[in-house]
Formats: C-alpha cells, structure tokens, sequence
C-alpha cells in the first residue's frame, strides 16, 4: 500500500498546488479538516499562506491545534510550510500578540524593511545548510546547500536554540531562517511545492522519514 | 540573497497563447500550457497568465488553463484578467493560482484590494499597472488593456494601492509592449523611487544589452517577458544569467 500523507486542510493557503506536488511524487494524499482522520494520520503537513492569527484561530475553530501536538508527542512526523513553519513557534506579533503550537521555542518578528530589500521578501533564494543543527533521522540537509528555493513572507522565525536552524538566507543584511526543525518535525519558511526540482525532492525526503 | 526573477508571461485570449504590440493586434501563437511547461523546464522562475480579453467580455477562460498548468508546474502562478469580485480571486487561488492580478477592477473599486489582501494576505495581490507616457516625466495609467483612460497619474495611483495592501506591482509599458525596442526606462526608475514592494518591469525586451540598461537605472527586483521568449528571440537561460550578472555588478559597486 502507498504511504499516506494527510493535509491539514483549515481554509488557509493554496493546498492544490501541495497536493498536486504531492501526487506528482506520486504519493497517496489525504486533504482533511476531520480531527478523526488528522489522529490517525502517519505523515502531517500544515500548509499556509496570509497571516498568522488568522492561521492560528482556524486550526484552534476547527479544534486542530491540540491534534497536531499530540501527532508530535508521538514522535510522528510533520512538515510545517511558510505560515504552517511559523505556527510552530511560540509567538508572533503579527497583527496582535498569539502564543503558536510553541513545538519550537523561539519568536516570529517582521523583517527589516528598505527601499533595497523590500518587504514583502519576494523570490528565490540559495540557502545555506548551517554547520551544526539537531539532525532529522536520515535527511542529509547538506545537499540543498546553496540550492535555491522560492521565498514569499513578512515576518521570520528567530529560534531560540541556533541547532533549530538547519539552513538560513540573507534578505540584504538580514538572516533569515529559511529550514527550521527538530526530530521528526520540519518547517520551512520557503515553499516547497513552488521550488521546482528541489522543492519536490525535499517533499520527497520527508515522506521516507 | 532573493535573486532578480525572470517571470514568463503568457497573455491568452480564448485559451490559446497570443501576444500583441501596444498591447494591441494580437496573434496567436500556441498553446499555453506547452509554452508555460517548457518555460518551468528550462528553469523560468514564476509564470504570469493574462487573459486580456476578460475585463472586456465579463468572460473568464483561464480556469482550465491554471488547472492543467498546476499539474506539472512547480513554481509560482499569478493570473490576472477578469477579476472582478472576491468569489473570482478565490476561485483562481482555488485552481491552482498563487497570486492574483488586478487593473480593471482595482481601478474601479479600491476597496476590493483590501479585501482581497486581508482573506488572502497582501503576497496574493499583485497590482497591475498599464502605464501609457502622457507628456515628458507624465504618465498616466490604463485600463482594458491600454484602451481607456483613468487620468490617475502612475506614482499617485501605486502608492495609493500600496496603502490599500497590494504587495507587489507589475508595470507594463503600453508603449514599449511587443515592440522588442527596449523598456520604458525613465517611468522604471520613476515608479521604482516610490515602490516599496516588489515590482516587476513588463514591456519591451528585446535583447540582452536592455537588461543591462534597465539594471543601471534601478535595482531589478523582477522582469516578465513575453515576445522575447515566445519567439524564441532571447533564451531563459541567456536572461536569468544577465539578470544576476548585473545584479553582482551593481553590489559591487
């Protein structure tokens, strides 16, 4: 049987785009709301896009927020993509102040703003796997090393703990978390699904922890 | 470092691929989704679907198109044409869209930029600007591709969408559309003073030596091209090089 992959779908980003990625990989998709079937599920991935409250009301409405930490205390593995990345963190000011799943301590703050680097940060990037971070079973992070993947955000994740950034960029002077993780979970601030060849192989990697 | 992105654009009258000069007398080309597929295959950083008749028929054709693209593409879609309401900018982000391209609409009701950008957030609405030369350092914005006149000034009309939320801006030269002469420079770096997001110079390219132009005025952070690739006159990758080679040259500097 092909391994499944559930969706958390909770009204919030192009969740198509993931699927279609998804299926391309051919792999076995499931794209639910349904706390039931978000229990029972193997392989999590939290989409996202707009704004962080917003985010975080829907998965707490659709009573998803208990779910996905519970998924993570059982040691199961989720990948968190651009807002999904930063709702594992503890806090953001985005728009008001909201506690995130709080998986990964440390804060989401806006990025610094210039007529040079302007924000919304909107494009592609290489990145740059960091020398020492928390290893996630069997992904060699090394290989995306200055492979470029497509950015689009206001704000950025800032872990407390430097092993959490597995892979960062520069936005002008700024550095920005661009992999964050610990072990089975990952975020990225990036968007996989939209990074081409290795967007998808990334995808891939996560689907065989 | 977010690099300067070569956007392919792809403007579509009844699902086929045309393009015009003036952003007039259109002639078709082909098929979309073979040109847009073979642009993410040769390493194109984003795709832009225009359906330049929408906004004059109250007609949408893009759906299939976005749809069979979301299938094998794998990097961002923006669309524009047509878009009127709220249930038409959800139906095109539900279809595979990433970002959506507003003019006509924008134009007629600002307050449908805010709403699109307080459900979607402000990285789903692009702003799209038909910038026609009045006079000397005057220009003045289109709508229906170039056909009407809204006497607002390019600057005044940009920094107004800003404040509504759009984030980000593509600027088409309505003069320098589908000739291949070159950019309108001088209205590039006169929006690119007051844009604080991401803005994408559209109209004009031809050939190399225009990006290197273009990048000596104002920091590139995007161009889209459409006749240059679609007749095979510069290639992705001949661009994408001159786009970053500049872009170096001018930290450097």
């Amino acid at each position: 049987m092909r391994k499944k992959i559930t969706l958390i779908d909770y009204g919030v980003g192009n969740i198509l785009s993931l699927q279609r990625a998804l299926e391309f990989l051919s792999l076995n998709v499931e794209i639910t709301s349904e706390p039931k079937k978000i229990e029972q599920s193997s392989y999590l991935i939290l989409p996202g896009d707009g704004a962080f409250g917003f985010a975080l009301n829907n998965l707490k409405k659709k009573k998803i927020f208990d779910l996905i930490l519970n998924h993570v205390l059982n040691s199961k593995p989720l990948f968190g993509i651009c807002i999904g990345m930063q709702l594992l963190m503890s806090e953001s000011n985005e728009f008001g102040k909201f506690k995130g799943l709080d998986i990964i301590k440390g804060k989401i703050i806006r990025i610094k703003k210039s007529i040079k680097n302007k924000v919304p940060a909107i494009g592609w990037s290489e990145i740059l796997i960091n020398k020492k971070y928390q290893s996630i079973n069997s992904i060699q992070f090394e290989k995306y090393n200055k492979k470029e993947f497509y950015f689009i955000h206001s704000y950025k994740a800032v872990p407390e703990n430097e092993k959490h950034i597995i892979g960062h960029y520069f936005h002008g002077e700024e550095k920005i978390p661009a992999i964050i993780g610990k072990e089975n979970i990952i975020g990225t601030q990036f968007h996989p699904e939209k990074s081409g060849k290795n967007g998808l192989d990334m995808i891939r990697k996560f689907t065989k922890l | 470092m977010i690099k300067p992105r070569l956007i392919a654009r792809l403007d579509i009258k009844s699902e086929h691929l045309i393009k015009g000069i003036h952003l007039e007398g259109l002639k078709k080309i082909g098929n979309p989704n073979e040109y847009a597929l073979f642009y993410y295959n040769k390493g194109v950083d984003e795709i832009l679907f225009m359906d330049v008749v929408a906004s004059l028929y109250s007609r949408n054709n893009l759906f299939e198109v976005i749809k069979k693209a979301g299938k094998d593409i794998f990097i961002p879609i923006t669309v524009g044409g047509g878009i009127r309401t709220e249930a038409d900018a959800e139906n095109l982000l539900h279809s595979g869209a990433d970002k959506i391209c507003l003019n006509t609409a924008a134009i007629n009701n600002p307050k449908l930029i805010t709403r699109l950008a307080k459900r979607f957030g402000s990285q789903a609405v692009v702003l799209s600007v038909e910038a026609k030369k009045i006079s000397s350092n005057n220009w003045e914005a289109y709508t229906l591709n170039g056909r009407e006149k809204t006497n607002l000034e390019v600057n005044e009309w940009i920094r107004k969408a800003i404040d509504l939320g759009v984030g980000e801006v593509i600027l088409t030269s309505i003069d320098c559309d589908g000739t291949g002469n070159g950019f309108d420079y001088e209205l590039a770096a006169r929006v690119s003073e007051i844009c604080t997001i991401p803005l994408i110079i559209s109209g004009g390219l031809g050939q190399i030596l225009h990006i290197k132009k273009l990048s000596s005025k104002i920091k590139i952070d995007a161009i889209a091209s459409a006749r240059a690739l679609h007749y095979k006159e510069l290639s992705v990758a001949s661009i994408k090089k001159f786009l970053i080679f500049n872009e170096k040259k001018n930290y450097v500097n």
